[in-house]
């Protein structure tokens, strides 16, 4: 499986079934503009924001049982195995790219962050995480307060 | 399966076996609202790093160093060993 793809494909696939093709993917003002370069962009940010939707939707199911599992992993952008000895590879690997999958033990998501889009992705990656991790026990302070006090 | 105490410790070993082989590593955070618990692990399936909290302020900080190695793998090689250095 093409990691950087999944997303996509799965976008594309809910698209067909509710026969609309890949055009959900683009919003359609952006679309009918028709500039490439415009349209490129657009898809790009697209998977990366769908990924965070996607995650979002994982912690709150997560929220009354389960857990949530987000893997990072560099990435050199091989899509096919390490071929064995003696095959020629004309595979040059790219060492700017990190793949983060997500899961809850049914549901898969995944996603590939390169140089170019890391700081953009990182501000709402980390919004997200911290928005979404609020389960954890609060440093009691008010407790430590009411104890001091009932010594005093 | 060593469950690191302090956190300082945890991050120093954790960069460390990050450094040896970038490749190889992963970085699995695990996160179970309904105990209230984090987990963070760092493997290269030889070794395997933990550390896990039920502590909210620890969030920040592992949130903070998953963006740290989150940079570092995207970074070039020569950028991430300057990186190290600073």
């Amino acid at each position: 499986v093409v990691p950087v793809l999944s997303v996509a494909a799965g976008e594309q696939k809910r698209g067909a079934a509710a026969g609309l093709g890949f055009q959900p993917l683009f919003p359609e003002s952006e679309a009918r503009t028709g500039r490439p370069w415009l349209v490129l962009r657009v898809w790009c940010f697209r998977v990366e924001k769908h990924f965070l939707t996607e995650l979002t939707r994982l912690f709150q199911k997560c929220r009354t049982s389960g857990s949530v599992f987000i893997t990072l992993k560099k990435y050199d952008g091989r899509t096919k195995p390490v071929p064995r000895k003696g095959h020629v590879e004309s595979f040059e690997p790219a060492d700017n790219k990190c793949l983060l999958r997500a899961t809850d033990g049914k549901k898969k998501i995944s996603t590939v962050v390169s140089s170019k889009e890391v700081n953009k992705f990182q501000m709402a990656y980390s919004n997200l995480l911290r928005a979404n991790m609020d389960g954890l026990k609060k440093k009691d302070k008010k407790s430590k307060n009411k104890k001091s006090k009932a010594t005093q | 399966m060593p469950h690191y105490q302090t956190w300082e410790e945890f991050t120093r070993a954790a960069e460390k076996l990050y450094l040896a082989d970038p490749m190889k590593v992963r970085v699995v955070l695990k996160y179970r609202h309904c105990d209230g618990n984090l987990c963070i692990k760092v493997t290269d399936d030889i070794a395997c790093l933990l550390y896990r909290t039920d502590q909210a302020q620890d969030v920040k900080k592992i949130e903070k160093f998953h963006s740290q190695l989150m940079r570092l793998m995207v970074a070039k090689e020569s950028r991430s060993a300057a990186m190290e250095t600073d």
